[in-house]
């Protein structure tokens, strides 16, 4: 069912954020601890260095690739330093009704837009509400759709509350397009009949404002004629963490954010699921919640709102 | 002097105790968690102590540590101390004589959610995990009424707890509504029969009912449906029920200006309104139907029969619910984690609590 991560803040070196810490992003891939699942379906990252040509344009890596074997992400990742980053490994169930394939790969990030998506969840019957999506998407924005994941027109709903998607967001606006875009889900659903619970856990950056939301449509609901298919996932909400700090490295042998005297949080991470075994100083964003972050003089501007939709 | 003694000794203790006698340790006549256990009762507790001590700055236990027992302080001062994002430190509380430490985890089996130092050099009885389950496991009356006491008192912590929340996230306003006479007619009631045994069976706690409990459990609450959005009761009202959810998901808010903000979600299997229940408050919390749901109520007449204890459904029905208490006690935490290093920098010493 997918593990992410997204990191705002100071100049942090991938490696430190993909590979390092005893509950690694890629480590996730084999070994999470808060989702009983492989995810070995690919990985993707998008990643934004200031320093960089065209810095509002981040660093794209895709690949099908069981991560932990590859050797290019790795060698990358101990080269790059992001101020911003959302990396995805993506899991899936194993029947071959799945696509596998770089077109599928999240974060989401289409050509002249500002913010990418990933998400961390599943629309319950998606197949045969997808189409009816389109009354919601605007004609030049479902042009792009090129995968077959509930993911990526999440994406393409998302941009179509914008009224530019190529210009910058703040985090509020952010919150108020997603919203919307909930909503408008949530009215297909209900054309459908479709109340069964569906995780949407999504993580949207520009490179400057960071929005997570945890939510789910009709949560803890399920198919009361099927006991025998009964899952765990029905009745559990997706998690979502977060840490806070002035910046992100080694201290003490742990690799946690620390704040230096005086200083206000300068980064943050948010993720499916805390990077260390310890997660004393991680706390979980509440449900049907928004944690938006934005980078203001070098600090982060944390606010939490609550999803109405 | 001794005549003066053997008074007031005589006063404390329990009825039919003749002072000196009763197979228990003096002092946990002192004890609020223990106020009103009968002497077999007390002596049930003794059987569970182990004696402690800790120098001054000497570690109880660690933040994120799996829980192994509760300490019960009789001597000196422990302080309890929470990291929290950027990895300050937070002191949440100075506890004293009487005082317990890390009952959560006796109650949830969770992790440590803060650590214990001892401020001075402290002593007193520590009571595993271990020996707390094969008391509960006993079965045996004055068992009972010691979880019974002990989730109440968790619950009367988790009260506090929740006001605590509140005030840090409203500052200014009151931590939660008064008490008030407005409670809400639950108007789609029918009987829990309609629902399907194998269908409760795949969830949380009923999972863990033999068929017997189930069939006993299902004679004594009623099903209720509400809509997405359905008050389920405000802040403030007197308690008459407690739901378990079965589909669907209630919602707990704090009742802060200008919007109520989320405190819980209880999705099935989960239990919402046992507080009041337990300590006899109001409702602290507003509850709303956040999705679609179906609920089991228990009403206060039948639990309070259960609470009596005496039957396997008893037991596993407070062991549930000493479980949910201790989650919305760590919840209630998991707030002032999250807000209190937005208001205010550095270590935070809040205003110490002795018991």
């Amino acid at each position: 069912m997918c593990r992410v991560l997204m990191y705002q803040g100071a100049e942090v070196r991938l490696d430190d954020l993909l590979y390092q810490p005893d509950n690694s992003l890629i480590k996730q891939v084999y070994d999470a601890q808060l989702l009983k699942m492989l995810n070995l379906a690919g990985f993707g990252m998008l990643a934004w260095d200031g320093a960089s040509h065209e810095p509002e344009m981040p660093f794209s890596y895709r690949s099908t690739s069981i991560p932990v074997f590859d050797r290019n992400l790795r060698d990358l990742a101990q080269k790059l330093r992001v101020s911003a980053a959302i990396a995805h490994v993506r899991g899936v169930p194993f029947h071959d009704r799945v696509t596998l394939g770089e077109q599928n790969l999240h974060p989401f990030l289409y050509k002249g837009a500002r913010i990418a998506l990933a998400h961390n969840g599943h629309l319950a019957d998606f197949e045969r509400m997808r189409f009816a999506l389109l009354d919601h998407i605007k004609p030049a924005i479902a042009q792009q759709i090129r995968g077959n994941t509930d993911t990526e027109w999440l994406y393409a709903l998302l941009l179509s509350q914008l009224d530019d998607p190529t210009s910058a967001r703040c985090g509020e606006e952010i919150v108020d397009a997603v919203e919307k875009m909930l909503a408008s889900i949530r009215h297909v659903r209900e054309r459908y009949r479709i109340d069964t619970s569906s995780a949407a856990n999504l993580f949207i950056s520009d490179g400057t404002s960071a929005v997570a939301v945890r939510f789910a449509f009709d949560y803890g609901c399920y198919d009361m004629d099927k006991p025998d298919e009964l899952r765990q996932a029905d009745h559990e909400f997706l998690s979502l963490w977060y840490t806070t700090g002035s910046s992100y490295g080694l201290h003490d042998g742990e690799w946690k954010m620390i704040s230096a005297p005086a200083a206000t949080d300068g980064s943050i991470l948010i993720s499916s699921e805390p990077l260390t075994r310890d997660t004393s100083t991680w706390c979980e964003v509440p449900e049907y919640t928004a944690i938006i972050a934005t980078g203001e003089g070098g600090r982060q501007q944390i606010r939490f709102r609550q999803i109405e939709a | 002097m001794q005549a003066s003694t053997a008074t007031a000794a005589a006063a404390s203790a329990p009825p039919g105790v003749a002072p000196g006698q009763g197979g228990f340790d003096r002092f946990l006549l002192e004890v609020p968690l223990l106020a009103g256990l009968d002497a077999a009762g007390l002596a049930e507790v003794q059987r569970l102590l182990r004696p402690f001590d800790v120098q001054a700055g000497g570690v109880l236990f660690r933040q994120g540590d799996a829980s192994d027992g509760l300490y019960l302080i009789k001597e000196g001062e422990i302080a309890i101390m929470r990291r929290v994002p950027g990895d300050e430190t937070v002191q949440l509380a100075v506890l004293g004589r009487c005082a317990t430490v890390g009952e959560m985890g006796l109650l949830d089996h969770g992790v440590r959610s803060a650590s214990a130092v001892a401020v001075t050099a402290s002593t007193g009885f520590f009571v595993s995990c271990e020996r707390f389950e094969m008391m509960r496991a006993d079965r045996r009356p004055p068992a009972f009424a010691v979880m019974d006491r002990f989730i109440t008192q968790v619950a009367a912590r988790t009260r506090k707890a929740i006001e605590l929340a509140a005030a840090h996230l409203a500052p200014g306003c009151a931590a939660t509504a008064a008490a008030t006479a407005v409670s809400v007619a639950w108007t789609r009631c029918s009987s829990p029969a309609t629902l399907d045994q194998r269908l409760l069976l795949a969830l949380p706690f009923f999972g863990s009912l033999g068929s017997g409990e189930l069939r006993e459990l299902m004679g004594q609450v009623k099903r209720h449906d509400f809509a997405r959005g359905d008050l389920v009761w405000p802040a403030g009202a007197a308690a008459s029920h407690c739901l378990i959810v079965v589909r669907g998901a209630l919602a707990t808010y704090f009742s802060t200006p200008p919007r109520p903000q989320l405190f819980s979600v209880h999705g099935p299997g989960s239990f919402a309104g046992e507080l009041p229940l337990l300590d006899g408050g109001p409702h602290p919390l507003i509850a709303l139907a956040r999705e679609p749901t179906i609920a089991l109520s228990l009403d206060r007449e039948r639990f309070e029969v259960l609470r009596k204890g005496g039957g396997e459904l008893a037991f596993t029905l407070f062991a549930a619910l000493g479980s949910a208490v201790a989650g919305n006690l760590r919840r209630a935490d998991g707030h002032l984690a999250r807000v209190m290093p937005q208001q205010q920098r550095g270590d935070v010493l809040l205003a110490p609590v002795k018991s």
